[in-house]
């Protein structure tokens, strides 16, 4: 099934083939002045809601991810627009740095508790339990954790446009990036720790009987 | 730096919002399907299949969090607001189609 959003109607079209890209981007692009223009647009969000609402009931996916790509290109047109003859900001160079050391740290920290998918697929026999529990527990971390990184993203858009001057806007955006990344660096921490929680415990039965063929000879 | 406020029409700035409301609130039921279709792991499927799983669920965490690694590097080098814009929303963009692909894995089983 796939759906396309027209520039003000959500319109379902059982088409053969799945939109191309270019397809799509050609009706945002055509949608996105005819959406400026009309003030009343905020009544045009109904039928996307509904639609919203509808896929949650039945989980398919190609609708949402329409949804948001039609959205999200008006957005950056809309900031460009915002922000054409601004003056340029310039961060601080020591936050830059510190930003940096931070998020060298964090993928750190990630790699080294990398997840093993080779040891993954040599392990197991013992403990298919054990593995899908790990799965599900490591899947809906990783969901939540997107979750809250998007959430991060559009708070961000949003309170940089809700802003007055462009000294209130930068220091917004400074504020919001460093909270971002604390947010995930613990992210990685919890993550590393959710992956290799599973995977060690699906190898532990593997590692014993490998240390029982030792110990006999 | 300068403080002077930005030139957008009221209208402009409203709509804006509401575009991004909007947007989030498709991003959100979108993240809820896919933690509907990856909430359970049967532990009586076929081994081979909750090894794809378990694969594809660390593939999926590397990915997103090294996606949202580099996304947080290019945001502190973002020289001026224009491009801290264009960074969301190509991160924003970026993540919805990995999580199509997800969900397409997810349900043609």
């Amino acid at each position: 099934m796939v759906a396309r959003t027209k520039k003000s109607h959500t319109t379902r079209v059982a088409a053969k083939p799945p939109v191309t890209a270019a397809e799509t981007e050609a009706e945002v692009v055509a949608a996105i002045p005819a959406a400026m223009e009309a003030p009343e647009s905020a009544a045009e969000a109904e039928p996307v809601v509904a639609a919203v609402e509808a896929h949650r009931e039945a989980p398919r996916t190609e609708t949402v991810v329409i949804q948001a790509e039609v959205t999200l290109p008006t957005l950056e047109t809309i900031a460009k627009d915002m922000l054409a003859d601004t003056a340029i900001a310039k961060i601080d160079s020591q936050m830059r740095d510190a930003a940096e050391s931070a998020i060298a740290e964090g993928r750190k920290s990630f790699e080294t508790a990398k997840i093993k998918a080779q040891g993954l697929t040599s392990a197991v026999e013992a403990s298919a339990e054990t593995l899908s529990k790990g799965i599900t527990d490591l899947n809906a971390k990783s969901i939540l954790a997107l979750k809250a990184n998007v959430e991060t993203g559009f708070e961000h858009i949003k309170a940089v446009i809700g802003a007055k001057t462009m000294l209130d806007a930068w220091k917004l955006h400074t504020d919001l990036s460093a909270k971002h990344l604390a947010m995930l660096n613990e992210q990685a921490r919890d993550l590393a720790a959710a992956a290799s929680k599973f995977t060690s415990e699906s190898v532990q039965p593997l590692k014993t009987s490998i240390e029982q063929v030792f110990a006999r000879s | 730096m300068t403080n002077k406020p930005y030139e957008i029409p009221a209208e402009m700035r409203d709509f804006a919002e509401k575009s991004v409301e909007q947007a989030r609130k498709a991003f959100t039921g979108f993240l809820d399907a896919a933690q509907k279709a990856t909430s359970s792991v049967e532990s009586s499927l076929p081994q081979n299949k909750v090894m794809e799983l378990g694969t594809q669920a660390a593939q999926f965490t590397e990915k997103s969090i090294n996606a949202a690694f580099d996304h947080a590097q290019k945001l502190v080098r973002a020289k001026d607001l224009q491009e801290v814009f264009a960074l969301q929303t190509e991160y924003l963009q970026s993540q919805a189609k990995e999580l199509a692909a997800i969900m397409q894995n997810a349900t043609k089983k």
